[in-house]
């Protein structure tokens, strides 16, 4: 199965952001392909906990997932799925007054980006929400946000992008690629040969090996957070549940089995493997039945993981790389990337028509763990590398 | 977390105790193994010698039954560790280390640790999906032996038993002698099955398990049980419960009888799902039509310091499995520097010379008894996933729109992610992805399993860290 590909753009990693990427740049009538080395959605995008959630985040990463919120009202006419979206709101929980104290410094920044919180303590909080444990002392509602089921969402975008007439090569390891004159050249496990004009760096818990390849070194650390699921029970958790300090959270889909996390699982990087256990995900499993009392008798049904990249600072690098023009970088989503993808395919799809992004970009610059100064014309002035090579220059 | 590394160290942990598991504690006491058994059930037997202790071996369950008497009191005599009612829900291996074994015993968790892990997991029934199969009232020929053997419970009304293999005789003999009436065996081996059987005729003779199957044999016919031959599907139908049993003929006659409870039984399959959790390796075995272990001489699975001893490494039978238990004690043993080679070779060579006289007779039965319903075109609307309740048409969409294996038909369909973890599906959809496909089910392969292997209650698990006394 060998051939040679001759691409605008090339994609490596078959995640929600690449394959909306995928999709964006087909719908624009680009050549482009995704390589993904399992199946698509396979790793962090199809394996996570499937909240969608705006709530508690880092406030750079704000406009970015006020953006994808957006998308995911749409799902619908842009995949033909909405990705079993249910805008349910997520409760985030405080178990003592300095984490309520956390939860209303969030609540108030997040009115700056236009994010409602609502700050809910006492006897409201038990009217509201009586299924909360006597441990829980207040919370905050954030109600646009939401669940959505993880598995099926990067596959949708996937389809969507083939229909629009991307390539989406499944089991296809890109092995290394380079830059030289004419743009990038890549070789794909199959012995497949790719020239790409622009290539993008959505291999998440993978991506700091292919901006290496680049000479850009990212400090990422492959971890595997812990999922379990419950036996299906009455359904009575109308809410996504999370709680300061992020130590365990929870949902329950309407077919009644609750969906929970926390603690970190184990992983085999190389052999790309990785499973719940250990430890802390024990621990994890106590401090559910001390929010939630009335799943203390409930059968765990089944655990798993999957393999996501963290930076130190916990919030992805997205943008072009500092050394090589044409190649855009964004992954390293620690463990916050699902309700972002759609918003990411967008950005990157932004970045290589116009070298700019119209959702503020500079804290993801992957420039704050290499060191380097922040490209020129990042903010998308026209004379951006992307920008320049989509017309045809090199430099 | 301390209890991780407080967890005792055994040379071997044998899950499970019926056939092989037993037999493998009493070599294992034998060769100064410090050995644990665990095992879900309250007392020995497995799953054929179920309750054997406490029926003594009852005259009505015929003398296949009775055998088990004799081996679990050897079990009895030579077994140290025994931790009854306790499951393994969990195994983590890595290279060069003991395993670490995860137990639940009531309510309780608990951790420990072995140099080699045997699994003695038997056989599991082969679901048998067929319009109806789903009804109140619609159970297997095992759940209904399971009844007799362990509660001594005996069906009141009529009951029509469906499909075909050495179980189906054996409980139709055992339900008649306890009292229970039989309307009819609907019997779906084709006839022509002994044209391909014959090759493998001398096997069985010199096997020698010939004589309990004549035995077996002649006992049902002398219960002039209706029976209706050459069956080739079936639709069991009723309001909300079965009520009545439809059924065509490969000879185009067909019939309804009136039951409130039908048994379904096509043959027996290996319990992989503890070894398919682990990470052990499996193949595809044309001749039984089911996914085995890829096994070594000595039981060996993919997976270093894991075995598998019994029908859980492919089907053989109650004969097989001790010997099979015992010859994988004996590799253990010497891989642990308790035997050497010239020992475990020379205690081997009797218990191999039985045991391949034994397998011999294997091949005759396989394809004396194929599976037939569970091999049939199934209806879109069948359920496939009871636990999920996902049909056979949904099944054949989700291929239909890309999906390639079992695992994708489990994220986009939730299909063998409920409470069974696949037990009563895995087998289905693997045949409805490969006839879909136009590949064979060995290209297909099995869902991928994650602990537990079996439900946890959650307070357990929070618990988990404190030993099982």
């Amino acid at each position: 199965m060998t051939g040679h590909l001759d691409l605008d753009a090339a994609i490596i990693g078959g995640g929600t952001a690449g394959c909306a990427a995928a999709l964006h740049l087909a719908t624009r009538g680009l050549r482009v392909a995704l390589f993904e080395r399992r199946t698509v959605g396979s790793q962090a995008s199809g394996v996570n906990f499937g909240g969608v959630r705006e709530h508690g985040r880092d406030f750079a990463e704000l406009p970015l997932s006020r953006r994808a919120r957006r998308i995911w009202d749409r799902l619908p006419e842009l995949i033909g799925s909405d990705g079993e979206f249910m805008a349910t709101g997520h409760l985030k929980l405080a178990r003592s007054d300095e984490q309520m104290a956390s939860l209303e410094d969030f609540a108030r920044g997040a009115a700056d980006y236009g994010l409602a919180v609502e700050l809910i303590t006492g006897n409201r909080l038990r009217a509201d929400f009586p299924w909360l444990g006597p441990r829980v002392v207040g919370a905050s509602l954030c109600r646009s946000d939401g669940q959505a089921n993880p598995r099926i969402v990067a596959p949708g975008f996937a389809r969507a992008a083939r229909q629009a007439g991307a390539q989406i090569f499944e089991h296809e390891a890109v092995e290394g690629a380079l830059r030289d004159e004419g743009g990038f050249r890549l070789e794909t496990e199959r012995g497949r040969r790719v020239s790409a004009r622009t290539l993008i760096n959505v291999a998440g818990a993978w991506g700091a090996k292919v901006a290496a390849w680049f000479g850009e070194s990212v400090p990422i650390e492959p971890q595997s957070p812990s999922m379990q699921v419950t036996e299906p029970l009455p359904y009575r958790l109308p809410v996504n549940i999370g709680v300061a300090g992020g130590d365990v959270y929870a949902r329950q889909i309407p077919r009644g089995n609750v969906i929970f996390g926390g603690g970190r699982g184990w992983n085999d990087f190389g052999a790309i493997t990785s499973r719940a256990g250990g430890g802390n995900v024990t621990q994890a499993m106590g401090r559910l039945t001390d929010i939630l009392p009335w799943t203390r008798h409930v059968h765990v049904i089944r655990t798993w993981s999957g393999i996501e990249g963290y930076t130190p600072d916990e919030i992805p690098v997205i943008g072009p790389s500092d050394t090589t023009p044409g190649l855009i970088h964004a992954f390293g989503f620690s463990g916050h990337g699902f309700q972002l993808g759609p918003a990411v395919g967008e950005v990157l799809a932004e970045l290589v028509f116009s070298g700019g992004s119209e959702t503020p970009l500079a804290p993801f610059a992957i420039g704050r763990f290499t060191g380097a100064a922040a490209p020129v014309g990042a903010q998308g002035d026209g004379r951006d590398p992307i920008a320049a090579m989509q017309q045809g220059e090199t430099r | 977390m301390n209890a991780r590394l407080e967890a005792p160290v055994f040379d071997l942990a044998i899950v499970g105790a019926g056939p092989a598991g037993m037999a493998a504690a009493v070599e294992a006491a034998a060769r100064g193994l410090a050995a644990v058994v665990l095992d879900e059930q309250p007392a020995p037997g497995g799953q054929i010698w179920r309750n054997i202790e406490a029926s003594g071996g009852r005259a009505s369950l015929g003398g296949s039954y009775a055998k088990g008497a004799a081996h679990a009191a050897a079990f009895r005599a030579a077994v140290a560790d025994y931790r009854p009612g306790t499951l393994v829900w969990h195994v983590e291996t890595a290279d060069h280390e003991p395993a670490r074994l995860w137990l639940m015993q009531g309510e309780r968790v608990g951790q420990l640790r072995a140099r080699r892990v045997l699994i003695a997991p038997g056989a599991t029934e082969r679901p048998v999906p067929v319009p109806g199969w789903t009804l109140p009232g619609a159970m297997t020929v095992g759940a209904l032996q399971t009844l007799l053997k362990g509660a001594e419970v005996v069906p009141s009304a009529p009951v029509v038993l469906a499909g075909n293999g050495p179980l189906l005789y054996l409980t139709a003999v055992q339900l008649a002698a306890c009292g229970a009436r039989i309307a009819a065996v609907l019997w779906t081996a084709p006839p022509g099955a002994w044209r391909g059987a014959v090759p493998h005729l001398p096997g069985f003779l010199a096997s020698g398990t010939w004589r309990a199957g004549l035995g077996l044999m002649r006992d049902f016919r002398a219960l002039g049980i209706r029976v209706v031959r050459d069956v080739a599907a079936i639709e069991i139908t009723g309001d909300g419960r079965a009520e009545a049993v439809r059924y065509r003929t490969a000879g185009g006659a067909s019939g309804e009888i009136a039951t409130g409870l039908v048994a379904l039984h096509e043959g027996v399959i290996p319990a992989t799902n503890l070894a398919r959790a682990i990470g052990c390796e499996h193949l595809w075995d044309e001749a039984q039509a089911a996914f085995r272990p890829r096994l070594g001489p000595w039981g060996q699975t993919s997976v270093e310091g894991v075995l598998i001893a019994g029908d859980g490494g492919g089907i053989a039978g109650a004969d097989a499995a001790p010997l099979a238990g015992r010859l994988a004690v004996l590799g253990a043993a010497h891989a642990l520097g308790r035997l050497t080679l010239p020992e475990r070779d020379g205690l081997a060579a009797p218990l191999r010379r039985d045991l391949d006289r034994i397998l011999r007779g294997r091949a005759f039965i396989d394809r004396l008894y194929p599976p037939r319903l569970a091999r049939a075109a199934l209806p879109d609307a069948v359920v496939v996933c009871r636990c999920e309740e996902v049909t056979a048409g949904a099944v054949r969409g989700a291929v239909a729109s890309g999906a390639q294996g079992p695992n994708q038909i489990k994220a986009f369909l939730r299909c063998g992610m409920g409470p069974c973890q696949g037990r009563f599906c895995d087998p289905t959809v693997t045949r409805l992805i490969a006839e879909a496909r136009g590949v064979p089910e060995a290209e297909v392969g099995q869902f991928r399993l994650r602990p537990p292997v079996k439900p946890v209650p959650l307070t357990a698990f929070a618990a988990a860290g404190e030993e099982v006394a």
